[in-house]
């Protein structure tokens, strides 16, 4: 996996940029904390330092000079590393006692270098927190090394660097991984999607049932793929039977006008030979009408249609037609319609009557003699149903999907006279109409049942 | 009669130029849909035959261009676009008839005399006669050496079509357009079924045969020859 990609992965740019915005509040606030420290703890040891002068400065008054000069020795030398500084300075700034070499000038809290006896360890120049100010003549010095601020400064900025390191570093890790899981799996939709257009379609994104954007999508993907492939599958199966029921005819025709050639070269009539080679170039003619026409419907979208048809009086016309070739063929044909109901649609007449025509020659096609063939139109609210039912072979339950195929045939050695686009017109024009088509099992036989849509009124 | 085809298909511009002149007609060959329209504005003809896609200008826009210039001369469309809309389409435009390729030479001829014929024969008739057989338009009977022949109504379609163009071809296709109004390919025994019945009840009772099979093609009706 290409860590770029990785790296410019939405998951990683917005935990990146988190980060960003973390780190600016982290040193603001940061900064703020530690000035807040700062003066906190100064005006504690500053409280501190004025006690401790307070302290010294009682001493003289109430023991005198000598004990004044013992308490500052013992605070100069309490301690460590000249942490406390303690002094006494006489006339002309002269040092009486103390660790503090030289007066610091002003009087007051101040907070500044001293000029230390004890360097500090470091050698750095040590800020003190110190007061100054007149015991009758003299002049009293008490300071406090700020070290404690120094550290505790350093503390708090080291722990807030680490933490914001850490934090970061974290951050940035689980955008890196969730950057890279989403990666994989634009992968693997990427991967699909390219195979398909390859011609691959089996495949599938694996779905990891989770509720993010991407599994959301990836299941769309997957029923989006799952109706391409039948797409595919249908279109693939209706170009080979297409060229399969394409090449019969002409297979044959070739076949009887090479013999009409040989009659001719022999002297004898080609008569027959000759009718042959039309039939078959007139079936080849009837499946290429149906195959466009077909398309035409079903490319056709869903237009309003402005003419109202009567579907009653277009099947009554059918029925009358259909019921004599019925008859023919030893079979008979009923029709029941449902009085005082209104069957006008909106539609075209010539591809509703094409509907029923392939409904009725279907029916009396499939069934052997004795077949009853019966056409009832009822209409219930605003839907009007055309039922054709028959009582011969039917089509079994697994098989009533794929007729509607174009060109699927239940019979695969296509004995039955038929281009195997029937159904499908019946079907492209009932989608036309907004309506549906269902087939149903008459035990024994077929029940075609067409809904469409009436007029209101 | 004096006949323009406008065909850019030479191979089928042939045969139908070779198969009309047999026919006695003149035919005057155009390739080009421009070439056609001027032809028909300055030339005197009985009837075009236009190709729908035309190189130049399509069929349909060189008969609405004729229509619009007021002339109102007989067109047959030809075309291998078979769908009903543009049947219906190319009739709006003016145009007389139209037929669907590939197409039987005779449905060809029959689709042309009956253009002519309802340009000419303006007069109405109220009876039909054809040898012994009598149809009655008014009263829609048939009688045949004196005897009612009962017929449905499509049977009865069918007779009058065929009587009216006695003599002459009446293709499959033309009965059901006109009798059934299907304009599609129907697949199915329609005609076949209907013509049996008709036989059975015109020709079979009597000696003489009136109806004929032309194989492949349809059907024609005359007496004895």
């Amino acid at each position: 996996m290409d860590r770029g990609d990785i790296l410019s992965g939405a998951a990683f740019s917005a935990v990146f940029r988190s980060a960003l915005a973390f780190i600016v509040m982290l040193v603001l606030f940061g900064w703020v904390a530690l000035n807040y420290i700062e003066r906190s703890l100064i005006t504690e040891l500053g409280d501190d330092v004025q006690q401790r002068w307070n302290i010294i400065a009682a001493e003289h008054a109430g023991e005198g000079e000598d004990h004044m000069v013992q308490a500052i020795s013992d605070l100069a030398q309490g301690g460590t590393g000249g942490h406390h500084a303690a002094a006494l300075f006489g006339e002309a700034d002269a040092l009486v006692a103390g660790n503090i070499r030289t007066r610091p000038k002003g009087l007051g809290l101040q907070v500044g270098p001293l000029d230390h006896a004890a360097a500090s360890p470091d050698d750095v120049t040590v800020d003190y927190i110190h007061f100054t100010g007149p015991v009758d003549d003299r002049t009293l010095v008490v300071g406090l090394r700020l070290d404690l601020l120094y550290r505790t400064k350093v503390l708090v900025f080291r722990a807030l660097t680490l933490s914001g390191f850490l934090v970061v570093v974290t951050m940035l890790a689980v955008g890196y991984y969730l950057s890279r899981q989403s990666l994989r799996r634009l992968q693997d939709i990427e991967t699909a999607l390219s195979k398909t257009s390859e011609g691959d379609t089996a495949i599938r994104i694996a779905e990891k049932g989770g509720r993010t954007q991407i599994d959301r999508i990836a299941r769309q993907m997957n029923l989006h793929l799952d109706r391409l492939s039948r797409m595919i599958e249908t279109t693939r199966n209706t170009a080979a039977a297409a060229a399969h029921d394409l090449k019969s005819p002409l297979g044959r025709a070739y076949l009887s006008l090479g013999k009409a050639i040989e009659q001719v070269d022999r002297g004898e009539d080609p008569d027959a030979a000759l009718t042959d080679t039309q039939d078959e170039l007139e079936k080849m003619r009837v499946i290429f009408d149906s195959y466009l026409q077909l398309s035409r419907i079903e490319a056709a979208g869903r237009a309003q249609f402005s003419a109202r048809v009567d579907l009653r009086d277009l099947t009554t016309d059918l029925v009358e037609t259909f019921a004599m070739i019925a008859d023919d063929a030893g079979q008979s044909l009923s029709f029941d319609v449902q009085r005082d109901q209104d069957y006008g649609i909106s539609g075209d007449g010539q591809m509703l009557q094409q509907m029923v025509v392939n409904l009725l020659q279907n029916a009396v096609t499939h069934g052997a003699e004795g077949n009853r063939i019966s056409v009832r139109l009822d209409r219930s609210q605003a839907e009007i149903r055309l039922a054709v039912t028959d009582t011969g072979p039917g089509i079994p339950a697994d098989a009533r999907q794929r007729v509607f195929e174009p060109f699927y045939r239940l019979d695969p050695s296509r004995s039955k006279p038929g281009s195997g686009l029937g159904l499908a017109l019946v079907q492209a024009i009932a989608e036309r109409h907004r309506g549906r088509v269902a087939l149903g099992d008459n035990e024994p036989g077929l029940i075609v049942e067409v809904v469409l849509p009436g007029i209101a009124g | 009669m004096k006949i323009l085809l406008a065909e850019d298909d030479t191979k089928v511009a042939d045969y139908i130029v070779a198969g009309l002149s047999e026919q006695g007609h003149s035919v005057d060959h155009l390739a080009d849909g421009r070439d056609a329209f001027s032809y028909c504005l300055y030339n005197d003809c009985d009837l075009a035959i236009l190709d729908r896609m035309l190189p130049g200008m399509d069929g349909l826009s060189v008969v609405k261009a004729l229509r619009a210039s007021g002339n109102s001369l007989p067109v047959l469309f030809l075309t291998a676009l078979g769908q009903v809309d543009d049947r219906v389409e190319g009739l709006a435009a003016g145009g007389d008839d139209y037929l669907t390729k590939p197409f039987h030479f005779s449905e060809l001829v029959a689709r042309i005399d009956a253009i002519v014929r309802r340009k000419t024969d303006t007069k109405t008739v109220s009876t039909l006669n054809v040898h012994d057989l009598t149809l009655d338009l008014l009263a829609r009977t048939a009688t045949r050496q004196g005897s009612v022949i009962d017929l449905h109504n499509k049977e009865f379609s069918i007779l009058e079509i065929l009587m009216r163009n006695a003599g002459r071809v009446v293709t499959r296709t033309l009965l059901l357009e006109r009798v059934w109004n299907f304009n599609f390919e129907p697949n199915t025994t329609v005609v076949e079924t209907h013509m049996s019945r008709l036989r059975g009840k015109v020709d079979k009772p009597f000696d003489t045969p009136l109806i004929h099979t032309i194989r492949n093609t349809g059907y024609s009706m005359h007496g004895p020859r």
